[in-house]
C-alpha cells in the first residue's frame, strides 16, 4: 500500500515536538488508513515489488511511458521469475523462450545485462510482465502467475514456453 | 515496579476529543469528495504514469463507483467489449461512473482520446472475481486465426496484382457467373483475394475476361460479403484507434508514422546500458495491394486482435468486441476496392 510510507514521510517532514500533537497527527494517520482499507466493493492495486534503479536502464527505456519502465526494471532483478513465465505475443518465433526474452538478450561480462528493444514496443509482453508483477506483489507462486497469464492470454496465439 | 501515571493536563485532555473530531472530519471530507467505496481513478499521459491505479479488483454483481480525474490534459475513459458510452475526463472536472460485472473475467480500460505517442499505453485490468461460491472463469474460445494455426508474422505478399484498383460496382456483372463453391471460399474469411482470384482465373467461365475484370468479380465479392450497415461504425473506429499511425487514407503516413519509423538503436556512451533488436516498424500501408490482397479476413483480423509482435501495434483483442474487429477488417478492404465507380 503506496499510502503508509508516503503518509509516514508527511508526518516525518512535519517536525513534531510535543506529546500532543504527535498524538494528534497518530490519530489522523491511524483515521486515513482505515478510511483507505475500508474502501467498499472494489480496491485498487498498484505493484509493491522489487525493480532495478532506472539508473541501470537504457536510454530508451527511461524515456519510455511508465508501464514499459516498470516492467524492464522488474525483468532485470527478477529473472528467476521471469524465465518461467511465458509470452503469447509470437516472439517464440524469434527464439524467445520466456517473457523475460523480451526484456534481457544476454549478459555483457558476468553482471551486466544486454537489454531487447523488443518489448519497448509490445502491448502483450508488458502486459503479461505487469500481470506478474501485481500477481507476485501479492505473493503469489510462479505457478500461480503462470496459470493466470496462460488463462488469460492463450487466446491470442501459442506460448513460447513449451 | 510500577510507574505512576502522570497526571494528564487540560491541554491533553482536550487532545483525545480533538483528536477525535479531526478523524471524523477526514472522514466526512474524503466521504464527501469520494464517496464511499469509491476507486479515484487519476490519468496521465503513459510517459508520466498513465492510468492510476492501473489494476482494480471488484467482485462480480456488487457495484464499483469510479472517480476519474485527469492530472494533465483530456483524456478518455472506456471499456474494452462494453457497451458502455465513452467518458471525457478533463482537467479540473472529476467525473463519476459506476460500473457492474455481472461475469467474472478481465476487462481492459483505456484512454480513448489520442494523447500522445504513449496513447495506446494508457491502458488498465479490472479483474471480477466470481461472487464466492460461483464458478470461476474458464477460458475464451480463441479467434479464427488461432485456431486455423495461422502464422500472422510471416510475409505474405501477393504475386498478382491488378493494374487498375478493382471495381465492386463493374464486378457485380459477373456475381451470376461465380461458381457457389468459390463464393462460399471467398466468405470464409480464410483466402486471401489473390486466392480467389486464382480461383477464378483458373475457371473456364472467365477465360475471355481480362485479369484486370476478374479482379472486379473479386472486388464484388469481398465487399459484398460484408455489412454496408456497419460501415459508419467502421469508420468511427478506424479514426479512433489505426489513423494516428495509418493514416485517413491509409497510407501508413498518420501523425505518429514518424515516431514508429525508428529501428534498431544503440546508445553512443560506451559505458551506458546497451539495448539490442528492432523497436518498431512503419505502419502497415493498407493502400498497397502487395501486402493487402495477399492477406485473408483472418489474418487481418488476428494482426488486429493480437498487434504486431515488438513492432508497435497494439493488441486490439481486450479492446474491440468480435463484431467490431471484423467491422474493421471490412473497412480496410475499402482501401483496396473501389466500390463507387
Amino acid at each position: 500500500m503506496p499510502i503508509v510510507p508516503t503518509l509516514r514521510a508527511l508526518r516525518d517532514r512535519v517536525q513534531v515536538r510535543g506529546t500532543r500533537s504527535r498524538f494528534l497527527i497518530s490519530a489522523f494517520l491511524i483515521g486515513a488508513i482505515g478510511l483507505a482499507a475500508c474502501g467498499g466493493s472494489a480496491r485498487a492495486l498498484e505493484p509493491a515489488v522489487s525493480m532495478a534503479p532506472m539508473s541501470d536502464m537504457p536510454m530508451q527505456v527511461q524515456a519510455a511511458p511508465v508501464v514499459v519502465q516498470q516492467a524492464y526494471r522488474f525483468a532485470a532483478v527478477n529473472p528467476e521469475l521471469m524465465k518461467q513465465i511465458p509470452c503469447y505475443c509470437g516472439c517464440g518465433a524469434i527464439g524467445h523462450t520466456s517473457n523475460y526474452a523480451c526484456y534481457v538478450s544476454g549478459m555483457l561480462e558476468t553482471t551486466k545485462l544486454e537489454f531487447d528493444a523488443h518489448a519497448l514496443a509490445c502491448g502483450i509482453c508488458v502486459d503479461i510482465t505487469q500481470d506478474a508483477m501485481r500477481l507476485s506483489g501479492q505473493g503469489k507462486s510462479p505457478g500461480d502467475i503462470r496459470a493466470y497469464v496462460d488463462l488469460t492470454y492463450s487466446k491470442f496465439g501459442p506460448s513460447n514456453m513449451r | 515496579m510500577m510507574r505512576a501515571q502522570p497526571r494528564l493536563s487540560p491541554g491533553r485532555r482536550l487532545a483525545i476529543p480533538l483528536a477525535v473530531i479531526l478523524v471524523l472530519g477526514a472522514i466526512g471530507v474524503a466521504a464527501i469528495a469520494r464517496g464511499p467505496g469509491v476507486v479515484e481513478l487519476h490519468a496521465r499521459v503513459a510517459e508520466a504514469g498513465g492510468f492510476s491505479p492501473a489494476s482494480i479488483e471488484v467482485v462480480a454483481g456488487q457495484p464499483m463507483r469510479l472517480r476519474l480525474v485527469s492530472d494533465d490534459m483530456t483524456h478518455g475513459f472506456a471499456i474494452g467489449k462494453m457497451d458502455q458510452p465513452n467518458l471525457a475526463i478533463v482537467p479540473g472536472q472529476p467525473v463519476e461512473t459506476e460500473l457492474r460485472f455481472d461475469q467474472p473475467g478481465r476487462y481492459v480500460y483505456y484512454c480513448t482520446q489520442f494523447c500522445g505517442p504513449g496513447h495506446w499505453r494508457m491502458r488498465g485490468v479490472i479483474d471480477v472475481l466470481p461472487a464466492k461460491g460461483a464458478a470461476v472463469r474458464g477460458s475464451e474460445p480463441p479467434p479464427a486465426y488461432v485456431g486455423l494455426g495461422l502464422d500472422i508474422d510471416a510475409p505474405h505478399p501477393a504475386a498478382a496484382l491488378p493494374s487498375r484498383k478493382p471495381s465492386a460496382r463493374r464486378g457485380a456483372a459477373l456475381a451470376g457467373s461465380i461458381p457457389a463453391g468459390i463464393a462460399a471460399q471467398a466468405g470464409s474469411g480464410r483466402k486471401s483475394p489473390e486466392d480467389i482470384w486464382r480461383a477464378l482465373r483458373d475457371n473456364a467461365v472467365f477465360g475471355g475476361l481480362s485479369d484486370d475484370d476478374v479482379w472486379d468479380g473479386v472486388a464484388w465479392l469481398w465487399l459484398s460479403a460484408g455489412s454496408q450497415n456497419g460501415l459508419p461504425r467502421a469508420a468511427t473506429l478506424y479514426a479512433s484507434n489505426c489513423a494516428a499511425c495509418h493514416g485517413a487514407s491509409g497510407n501508413g503516413d498518420g501523425v505518429m508514422a514518424a515516431f514508429l519509423a525508428s529501428g534498431a538503436n544503440l546508445s553512443a556512451d560506451p559505458g551506458a546500458p546497451i539495448m539490442r533488436g528492432q523497436t518498431t516498424v512503419s505502419p502497415t500501408r493498407f493502400t498497397d495491394p502487395a501486402v493487402m490482397l495477399g492477406a485473408s479476413p483472418a489474418l487481418l483480423e488476428g494482426k488486429i486482435i493480437r498487434g504486431g509482435m515488438g513492432t508497435g501495434m497494439p493488441y486490439w483483442g481486450p479492446i474491440f468486441s468480435d463484431a467490431d474487429g471484423r467491422l474493421l477488417v471490412n473497412y480496410l478492404w475499402r482501401f483496396q476496392f473501389n466500390d463507387q465507380e
